[in-house]
């Protein structure tokens, strides 16, 4: 079996995470900020690789890799509840349902992206580019503001669902006709007609 | 906690599952079906609006709004009520459309009366989560709205664009927003406002970050330039009704939407910011959006450039609110612009409707010498032209008179601005005259086997926009009185 350059991404990230996570048994003390520089690195990685890697399949998945360093991130930052929905809504089920989408609806040649150095893929990565630059300016421009209330919750999923029916009613209720509106606008435009004469 | 605030919206989304509810029954025949939704949608529409005035009437005023997520004041009366108006016009001017072109009529109705729920959801929100909430309910219906004539390719590359182009400025407000929350720890707008107005750093990346991300986003939704690409292609594709209720709904919500979250952030750190990208933006999307409207041979393209160019007046009007003694005069111009702007161009589509059906196509040349078939339909269409032009007796004449002026009574380092778009109402007038020209004065040909007469929903419809937009210009002080109420919009 000879290696895609995929497959040398996933074990390449694969290995940094096992040498990163020896280091944080061996620095316990620093666990969560190694933790951190951990997932972001993986995260960012498998990023990237989704947009570099020709292979939609792979690109799905190395998709859901990312989705899950999001969610470790949120464990790190003690929102369990969303590191769990993060975990089941996007790793479980974006991720699996572009393979899916991929493997259903595959033709005769396996779907490759096509990669082509033309000027506008220069284009856009200078542009990619010139915007992260000013984005990290941007944030490191200033120091944030701490704000008291933002404290950790002991129960988030408790703290969670008293604020849907409280404060955040109206938007519980908007999100749910989105859904609705989603399902059918997804139905009707999915479904296979049977063309009438 | 009361929920009586948002009775019509309640009424709305009711009106959709009573149409889908209805789709489901057996009907003597089809058209039967089609015509029994129209009018239940139709019918909510009405009702809902109908509560609204019976409400201004009896003490609108003692409403309590739900948390900060839902704010009824004046403003956002005043829009319900224009977005409720564009929608049953929207209902008015499908049901032909829908009988002939479209399968899935009971979804149609039912993602237009949702679309609107989002929209007026998106113009009395003042905390972001609602707005971005509302602001996706009405875009994505509007993606499946185009997507929804499946047997044409260009609504589904329509559609595309649109979905893509939307995603992306979804992302890069969101952006914006997560910079304005993570500065001052509050989702609510009047608690960003009180955060800002205190802010004591000098100018810096950071908030220049957070606000052109956030104009970049409803630069989109209202399709300034240069944020406008998607608009050509996407009127083009979708089906006609879609495209006068993108042309109507989405951007009057949108620019509501815009007026509140401008309202946030007038301060003294960030209004020259904020002003000054207004100002570019207006200025670039009335040149280009006029110019470009002038060559374009297909009539739905040319009212996609037409709305951009629109939108720059609108938005130079909006540069105006960041000065404080032309504050109240620009908001009163901007919110009466808008009214106009529904009356004028759903009229102006309703005429279309009729005149694309009879020369079997929306190319301008194909619209030829159709004024002695369809004389009501060229006469309003004319109207409406004349009023979007910004001439009297029609309201669009008013309309544009007190932007300018409020714009004008900002200060003279706006004159400019003003130069500019006087010069393109100018521009306006060549291409919509053009369009009147090639109506009356062409040969006149011939067409066998087409119905002529305008079905009584045009009539309709096409009868309350000619009203409105000369019953504006004749009596427009009720109106301006009432959004000259308007304040604290937070």
């Amino acid at each position: 079996m000879t290696l895609r350059f995929a497959d040398k991404l996933i074990f390449g990230l694969l290995g940094v995470a096992a040498v990163l996570l020896g280091l944080s048994v061996l620095f316990f003390a620093q666990g969560k900020v190694i933790a951190f520089y951990l997932l972001g690195a993986v995260m960012l990685t498998s990023a990237v690789g989704v947009v570099v890697v020709k292979d939609l399949i792979r690109s799905a998945f190395l998709l859901a890799l990312s989705f899950l360093c999001v969610g470790g991130l949120y464990v790190l930052l003690q929102a369990d509840f969303l590191a769990a929905a993060q975990i089941l809504i996007y790793a479980g089920a974006v991720a699996i349902l572009f393979v899916f989408g991929v493997m259903l609806t595959r033709r005769e040649q396996d779907p490759q992206m096509v990669h082509s150095f033309e000027f506008r893929v220069t284009a856009a990565v200078f542009i990619g580019f010139g915007l992260l630059v000013l984005l990290v300016r941007a944030i490191f421009a200033l120091p944030w503001p701490s704000h008291p209330s933002s404290g950790a919750v002991a129960n988030t999923v408790v703290s969670i669902g008293e604020h849907f029916f409280g404060r955040y009613i109206l938007p519980f209720e908007i999100a749910s006709v989105v859904l609705l509106m989603a399902l059918i606008g997804a139905i009707v435009i999915a479904r296979k007609e049977n063309h009438r004469a | 906690m009361n929920l009586t605030a948002i009775l019509p919206e309640i009424l709305v989304c009711l009106t959709a599952l009573a149409v889908i509810g209805a789709d489901l029954g057996t009907y003597r025949n089809d058209s039967r079906r089609r015509g029994l939704m129209a009018w239940i949608a139709g019918t909510g529409l009405t009702v809902a609006l109908a509560v609204l005035f019976g409400w201004q009437l009896g003490g609108y005023q003692a409403f309590v709004g739900i948390y900060s997520s839902f704010r009824p004041d004046a403003m956002s009366w005043f829009f319900r009520c224009t977005l409720l108006v564009s929608g049953i016009f929207t209902v008015l001017l499908s049901v032909d459309y829908v009988k002939d072109r479209i399968r899935h009529a009971g979804e149609f109705y039912a993602l237009l009366c949702l679309a609107t729920l989002g929209a007026m959801f998106m113009v009395a929100a003042t905390d972001m989560v609602t707005f971005y909430l509302a602001l996706e309910l009405l875009s994505i219906s509007s993606f499946v709205l185009v997507a929804l004539r499946k047997d044409s390719p260009k609504a589904s590359e329509a559609a595309l664009k649109y979905l893509v182009f939307g995603a992306l400025s979804s992302g890069l407000m969101l952006y914006g927003l997560s910079f304005l929350f993570g500065m001052s720890g509050s989702l609510e707008y009047a608690q960003i406002f009180t955060y800002f107005r205190q802010y004591q750093e000098p100018f810096n990346l950071q908030l220049l970050v957070a606000v052109l991300m956030t104009l970049a986003g409803l630069g989109y939704k209202v399709s300034a330039v240069p944020f406008h690409m998607w608009t050509p292609d996407v009127y083009q594709g979708a089906p006609m009704p879609v495209t006068a209720f993108l042309s109507a709904t989405s951007k009057v919500a949108a620019f509501a939407a815009l007026l509140r979250i401008l309202e946030t952030l007038n301060v003294a750190s960030l209004t020259p910011l904020w002003a000054l990208v207004l100002m570019i933006m207006a200025a670039l999307s009335m040149t280009l959006g006029n110019l470009v409207a002038a060559v374009q041979q297909d009539v739905k393209r040319m009212f996609a450039y037409s709305s951009i160019a629109h939108a720059g007046y609108i938005l130079a009007g909006m540069v105006a609110l960041g000065d404080s003694a032309a504050h109240d005069t620009a908001l009163t111009a901007i919110c009466y612009y808008l009214l106009v702007y529904v009356f004028m161009n759903l009229g102006a589509f309703a005429a279309l409707m009729h005149l694309t059906r009879l020369a079997g196509s929306s190319r301008i040349p194909d619209l030829a010498g159709l004024a002695t078939k369809a004389p009501w339909a060229a006469f309003i269409l004319s109207c409406c032209l004349l009023s979007l032009t910004g001439l009297p007796p029609f309201a669009g004449f008013t309309g544009k008179f007190y932007l300018f002026g409020a714009l004008l009574s900002a200060g003279s380092e706006y004159v400019w601005l003003v130069g500019v778009g006087v010069l393109n109402s100018v521009v306006s007038l060549y291409y919509y005259s053009r369009l009147m020209r090639l109506m009356y004065f062409a040969p006149t040909p011939e067409l066998e086997g087409k119905d002529l007469t305008l079905s009584p929903a045009l009539k309709l419809v096409s009868g309350f926009c000619l009203a409105g937009i000369v019953g504006l210009f004749l009596f427009p002080t009720p109106v301006l009185t009432f959004v000259s109420a308007l304040s604290a919009l937070l």
